[in-house]
């Protein structure tokens, strides 16, 4: 008798709190959709450089960026051929992702953007600041994206490194190159095809 | 001297009179101890042996004067200044904790205030040196009770907190030392462009540069401004072991083990260690196994534990040189060897009682 | 009790009064109870962070609280924690709803830890040590007591992290431009420092009030 009001109770208690859940779900689930899709749409809008507003973020990918599914890889096309996507992997402390953009040509960067770090605050963390990923701006990935010592790059495959960081910065530059060359000649494929 | 004394002795009676100036008693105290020695008188039965805390302390800075000197030779007269930064801020916590406490002002601070400024970086800012003192003599000692009660040696714990509080200023301002004529003896530093560089250490992680041991052992290497000048260190080493002041077997055990561990570990299972002469030279190994491993506060007592905390000490060291994001690993390897030392110890008296014989 | 017993208690010694304060001083979750530490260390480095948990931890006390103290007499004494369980829960992926919801940015400065308000101690600790054994109404401000005891905990820790961790409060610049950020303010060991700073200070108070 004890144990059957026990049972009761738990079958009572558990209905009515998932009632009441899925209610909360019911009502924020949308906004939580719209807030996810708005901020992967902003990432990819900064990395193709296509300027919005706060409100208009929406309206403005949908009628510049078309979508490209390969595999499992989404990739974002602007109007003039700049493609973006996302990447993730590992940073020296921590998963570092962002979204990358690379020119018409497939062989240049148009942008970096990272949307998440972990690495060391004021040291391997810069890898986020703008100062940082504004260099990247028309270098080469090919035959790969080489990271110099602060002050000495020159060629058009070299960025500066941050002086101090050396694990974030090479772990960066290993994460980069795998993916843009690998995405760039995905892309190339795909648009050989047609 | 009979000067200094009539006064100390005036504002002595003043401030035992007045109830406001009594707290400030421990300093009057410590300067009168300073200026003209304990005045206390024992009881039977005496100590033949005269080595107080205090004499040992002495050695220790007589020991570390070579390279104090040569580091103002490497660095500049700059180098004075961050000492004196030390020693007053840091010397600041210990009078209030002492005012605070109504307990003497201890001497284990002299040692401190001189080893800490000697691990930081030559372009240090002087602020942070304040910083770094400051937290350093207050969570690594203080709050433990005081000398002789710290579980961690109170110049690495303020060096840690730097390193992690300011990574920018701690890892950017290496600087390449003096080599000519007078050098730092009549500069005040070396001129601000001529200067960042890279650290043994750093140039073999990133770009397998090995520095002469040359210049590893006559300071021309980059490096914090004690660390350099390595023939001074061992020197001083030995001078401690000579006045057994310190015990020889943790050193030997902590450089024997980082000089044939990388051998081994390249061998048995393909590591792409720096081998083992290099590691001795470089870094802040040579200052910490002579003169921080073996605080006698933070180390163990037994003689088995010493060896045992000291190949400990090497193997962390270099695993923490070689195969993490930090470039250097001898602080954080004693700060967690000195937290390991009680527990090395107990086991080790359990070992032998167990055998059923007297230590 | 006689009307004339209630005039001559001042409020100060009501039950109400001192289920309500309990939390702020005397037993105080943090420095008296030691509890709930895991979320004052990671989330207390931006001010807006530590409010938004406070917030989020005191709307959990106070709801659970009431739910488990109407219930305390049907709650089987054998499930009682499997109870709290549920109810916690509930009220914690409501808050962790809500805040991904309307406030993003600072769902994801939290992160996990606002689902982990769930293994807070305070909420279970008040559920049982306190709403099990008293009314609704008195559990009620009993936890908001709790609850507010813990934010202002919060924000004293980011008041001293945000503004020399970053140099800014609450978003604003407030150091000036030369301030050099104390990275370690900003990740855990430099809350440890911070939490036993505080602790000290608030016990060398606590006793000296006692005695």
């Amino acid at each position: 008798m004890k144990a059957l009001k026990i049972i009761l109770f738990v079958l009572v208690m558990g209905t009515v709190s998932s009632v009441m859940l899925v209610g909360v779900n019911s009502f924020t689930g949308p906004l939580i959709f719209k807030n996810e899709e708005m901020k992967l749409k902003s990432a990819v809008l900064g990395a193709l450089e296509l300027g919005y507003e706060k409100g208009n973020a929406l309206a403005v990918f949908d009628g510049k960026v078309r979508v490209l599914d390969v595999d499992k890889t989404k990739f974002f096309i602007s109007n003039d051929g700049a493609a973006a996507f996302e990447f993730y992997g590992p940073g020296l402390w921590g998963p570092i992702s962002g979204v990358a953009s690379i020119n018409p040509d497939l062989k240049s960067i148009k942008a970096i953007k990272i949307v998440y770090q972990e690495e060391t605050p004021g040291l391997g963390g810069r890898i986020a600041e703008h100062s940082f990923l504004k260099q990247f701006q028309g270098k080469e990935f090919f035959p790969k994206l080489v990271f110099m010592p602060e002050g000495k790059s020159s060629a058009r495959n070299e960025v500066d490194a941050i002086t101090g960081a050396t694990g974030s910065s090479k772990a960066l530059e290993r994460l980069l190159n795998e993916v843009l060359q690998k995405n760039a000649s995905i892309l190339k494929e795909q648009l050989n095809k047609r | 001297m009979r000067f200094i004394k009539n006064t100390l002795d005036k504002v002595k009676i003043i401030a035992g009179n007045n109830k406001y100036l009594k707290t400030f008693k421990p300093v009057l105290n410590a300067m009168d101890e300073f200026f003209f020695g304990t005045d206390k008188v024992t009881t039977l039965p005496h100590i033949v042996d005269n080595m107080d805390i205090k004499r040992l302390m002495s050695l220790v800075i007589i020991a570390l004067l070579p390279v104090t000197i040569a580091s103002i030779y490497f660095w500049g007269l700059r180098v004075l200044l961050v000492i004196m930064v030390s020693y007053a801020f840091g010397g600041l916590i210990e009078v209030c904790f002492a005012v605070f406490r109504k307990k003497e002002i201890h001497e284990g601070f002299l040692v401190t205030g001189l080893i800490f400024p000697l691990i930081l970086p030559p372009g240090v800012p002087l602020w942070v040196v304040a910083v770094g003192v400051m937290f350093g003599v207050m969570f690594g000692k203080e709050v433990f009770g005081g000398t002789g009660r710290n579980i961690f040696n109170p110049a690495i714990v303020g060096r840690v907190f730097l390193t992690i509080a300011f990574p920018k200023i701690m890892t950017m301002n290496w600087q390449m030392p003096f080599n000519k004529g007078l050098g730092g003896f009549i500069h005040f530093q070396n001129t601000v462009d001529a200067v960042t560089t890279a650290t043994p250490l750093v140039l073999f992680k990133n770009q397998g540069i090995v520095t002469s041991y040359s210049n590893l052992m006559f300071g021309q290497s980059a490096g914090c401004i004690g660390e350099t000048f390595r023939v001074g260190i061992i020197a001083g080493g030995l001078f401690l072991i000579v006045m057994r002041i310190v015990d020889w077997r943790l050193p030997l055990a902590y450089l024997a083990t980082v000089f044939v561990f990388p051998y081994l570990s390249n061998h048995l299972i393909h590591t792409q260690f720096a081998l083992g002469g290099f590691q001795l030279f470089s870094g802040g190994l040579l200052l910490g196994a002579f003169f921080m491993a073996t605080d006698p506060v933070t180390s163990p007592f037994t003689k088995p534990g010493r060896w045992i905390s000291g190949a400990l000490l090497g193997i962390l060291t270099l695993l923490i040189r070689n195969l993490s994001g930090y470039m250097e690993g001898v602080m954080f390897s004693i700060l967690l060897i000195n937290a390991f030392t009680p527990l090395i110890d107990t086991a080790v008296l359990k070992a032998r009682y167990k055998k059923g014989r007297p230590r | 009790m006689s009307p004339k017993k209630t005039v001559k208690r001042s409020f100060r010694h009501t039950k109400w009064f001192k289920a309500l304060t309990a939390g702020l001083w005397q037993d105080h979750p943090t420095f008296c109870m030691v509890l709930g530490l895991c979320s004052i260390l990671a989330i207390t480095n931006r001010m807006g962070n530590a409010i938004a948990m406070g917030l989020g931890v005191t709307f959990c006390i106070v709801f659970s609280s009431f739910f488990v103290s109407l219930f305390r007499n049907v709650i089987p004494s054998r499930v009682r924690m499997l109870a709290y369980m549920v109810i916690i829960a509930t009220f914690v992926i409501c808050v962790d709803r809500f805040l991904k919801a309307y406030f993003p940015p600072i769902s994801e400065e939290l992160g996990p830890y606002v689902g982990l308000i769930i293994t807070n101690c305070i909420i279970m600790g008040r559920a049982e040590a306190y709403a099990i054994k008293n009314g609704p109404l008195l559990s009620v401000l009993d936890g908001l007591g709790c609850g507010i005891g813990y934010t202002l905990m919060l924000i004293l820790m980011a008041l001293v992290r945000e503004t020399i961790g970053f140099g800014t409060l609450l978003g604003y610049r407030v150091m000036s431009g030369s301030w050099v950020n104390w990275v370690v303010m900003t990740i855990a060991p430099g809350a440890f420092f911070l939490l036993g700073v505080y602790m000290w200070i608030f016990r060398t108070i606590a006793k000296k009030t006692e005695a």
